[in-house]
């Protein structure tokens, strides 16, 4: 493993750099360094997000439009095991298990409902668990959502450095699995089924893993983001603006690739930072517009993401 | 017996693709599978390769019954296939195709790649390893997708219609490349096809199959003087001799 990062590390040798300066980045005093901490610490969430969903849709090519539902579960699942005031390893694996479970459903769901209508019975799923969540005022407090313990608070340094970390696990993990027979047997899948299965694929045992593999991933963004945000409501996690950010992320960056929604970041600071400068006021629907814009370019004129840029007619997978 | 069908019969509705077909044939042979356009030969094929659960009928591989597994249970118990259609995975170097075949059997990952890599030679693809199936043209692509059913490593090949749309000396390379197969590495071939030259030249036994029932079985001497097989398929004028 040791060995694989390194080797890693040495073929991208443009990471380095940046990465030295966001570990150093903390250290600096200005004033906007909280603003800027936060803003990085909600593109890492996203990156995080759509190198899960990159899983899913990217290499199996399994459309997932209900994305929201593993990591709102894995909020939900991590702040009520605070509320019993265990330990956070705890919370972090019983949120991991939950989603495991609902994975495996959608798993199955997979081998036998494809396409698009895959794609609707994911989006559907994520809206059953925001109904969930809302009317389950015994177990979620509806609504008015579920509020961390103090004592599990955390200072914002330590946060953006747990935050880095889990995007550098996250772009290592997806490297080792695109590399591994997972990653031979996800994009194989996508690339056609019935072929796959005359190689020998099982493409059940494939598709739940790759289900499973995503949900894990997107639940440990959740369990962040409830040590984060300190509160979990039903809009913020169960919403398909959420699962439509994750995979603006990707799409923008790159799906099916390693490093492109690292890249599909931009996209996130950008909306973070016109949605600071317009505010609330009679501008608010603008970043909307912009955000849209840039989409639609994107899609249109980089198809495969700000990633071909970088790697001009080479693969894409 | 090293492969039997006894009794597959498979309808769609009113139509029945394959009656009651019983054939049988023994290991390192190269058997064909002719017969007029909507026999039911593919319908067979896609039955022995799992794809088509049959209504009645036993198939046996090396004496264990296979017909009612999935299609990679099929694959993994040694019969590979490939298809009318000529499928690929277009976004995938062409190594990679190869490789998700040789998974089948080896579980390592360097394991795999070096039975690619040996596959790759085989076949004569070498130093095309990194372009992408999309790339490749529609001969490198039969023999990718040949390839990657050669590094399953399969006891028996079904050959769908492998040489449709090859020009004659593409036929003569992949013929020659089909019977290395079958020498060197040992594998059974059972081959649907319409290039008569194929056929006559390379298999030891064929059979018929007219309006989903077997026409008749036999050497392929005995095939092309059989009366029901000219009436059929091959037509009067048929000339067998322009063949050999």
């Amino acid at each position: 493993m040791g060995g694989k990062a390194k080797d890693f590390l040495m073929g991208n040798k443009a990471v380095i750099v940046p990465l030295l300066i966001l570990i150093a980045l903390p250290l600096v005093q200005i004033d906007i360094m909280a603003f800027i901490l936060n803003l990085l610490i909600v593109s890492f969430m996203y990156v995080c997000l759509a190198q899960s969903w990159n899983i899913l849709a990217g290499f199996c090519g399994l459309l997932s439009m209900g994305h929201c539902a593993f990591f709102g579960l894995g909020a939900y699942i991590t702040i009520m095991v605070l509320n019993l005031h265990l330990n956070i390893v705890w919370a972090i694996l019983a949120a991991a298990a939950a989603n495991m479970a609902l994975a495996y459903i959608v798993g199955a769901i997979s081998v036998r409902v494809k396409d698009i209508f895959f794609a609707m019975v994911t989006l559907a799923l994520a809206q059953l668990l925001y109904n969930l969540s809302m009317q389950w005022v015994e177990v979620t407090r509806g609504p008015r959502g579920l509020i961390m313990p103090q004592i599990y608070m955390m200072d914002r340094q330590t946060l953006f450095y747990i935050a880095l970390a889990m995007t550098a696990l996250f772009v290592f993990a997806i490297h080792v699995i695109r590399e591994s027979r997972m990653g031979t047997m996800f994009v194989a899948l996508r690339e056609n089924e019935d072929l796959a299965k005359s190689l020998g694929v099982n493409v059940a045992k494939w598709k739940i893993a790759a289900s499973v593999v995503s949900a894990v991933m997107a639940s440990l963004v959740g369990s962040y983001y409830v040590l984060y945000i300190r509160s979990v409501q039903p809009p913020a996690v169960f919403t398909f603006n959420v699962t439509m950010k994750i995979m603006i992320v990707a799409f923008v960056g790159g799906k099916g690739t390693v490093k492109g929604p690292l890249l599909g970041a931009v996209i996130i600071i950008l909306d973070e930072l016109i949605r600071g400068w317009l505010g609330g006021g009679r501008y608010s629907g603008l970043p909307g517009i912009i955000y849209g814009i840039i989409l639609a370019l994107v899609i249109l004129f980089l198809p495969n993401g700000l990633i071909s840029i970088f790697r001009g007619r080479r693969k894409a997978a | 017996m090293f492969f039997e069908v006894s009794g597959i019969t498979k309808s769609y509705g009113g139509l029945v693709a394959n009656s009651d077909i019983s054939l049988e044939f023994e290991e390192g042979a190269i058997v064909g599978l002719i017969g007029p356009n909507g026999a039911g030969k593919s319908t067979l094929f896609k039955t022995i390769s799992g794809y088509v659960v049959p209504d009645r009928g036993r198939i046996a591989f090396r004496g264990a019954q296979i017909s009612g597994l999935a299609p990679h249970r099929v694959c993994k118990a040694g019969i590979a296939c490939t298809f009318q259609d000529a499928k690929s995975f277009p976004k995938l170097e062409m190594f990679e195709t190869i490789l998700v075949g040789a998974y089948c059997r080896h579980g390592n990952k360097r394991r795999a790649s070096a039975r690619a890599g040996e596959i790759i030679d085989f076949v004569g693809l070498g130093g095309k390893e990194s372009q992408m199936t999309e790339r490749l043209n529609m001969f490198d692509r039969k023999k990718v997708e040949l390839a990657a059913a050669l590094a399953t490593e399969p006891e028996l090949l079904l050959l769908d219609e492998l040489f449709a749309g090859c020009t004659p000396t593409e036929v003569v390379e992949l013929l020659k490349l089909l019977k290395k197969a079958n020498e060197t590495l040992g594998v059974t071939l059972f081959i649907i096809e319409h290039v008569l030259k194929v056929i006559m030249s390379a298999c030891q036994k064929v059979v018929v199959l007219d309006y989903g029932e077997v026409l008749d079985i036999g050497t392929p001497d005995e095939i092309v003087r059989s009366k029901k097989v000219v009436a059929a398929y091959l037509g009067e004028d048929y000339d067998a001799s322009q063949y050999k």
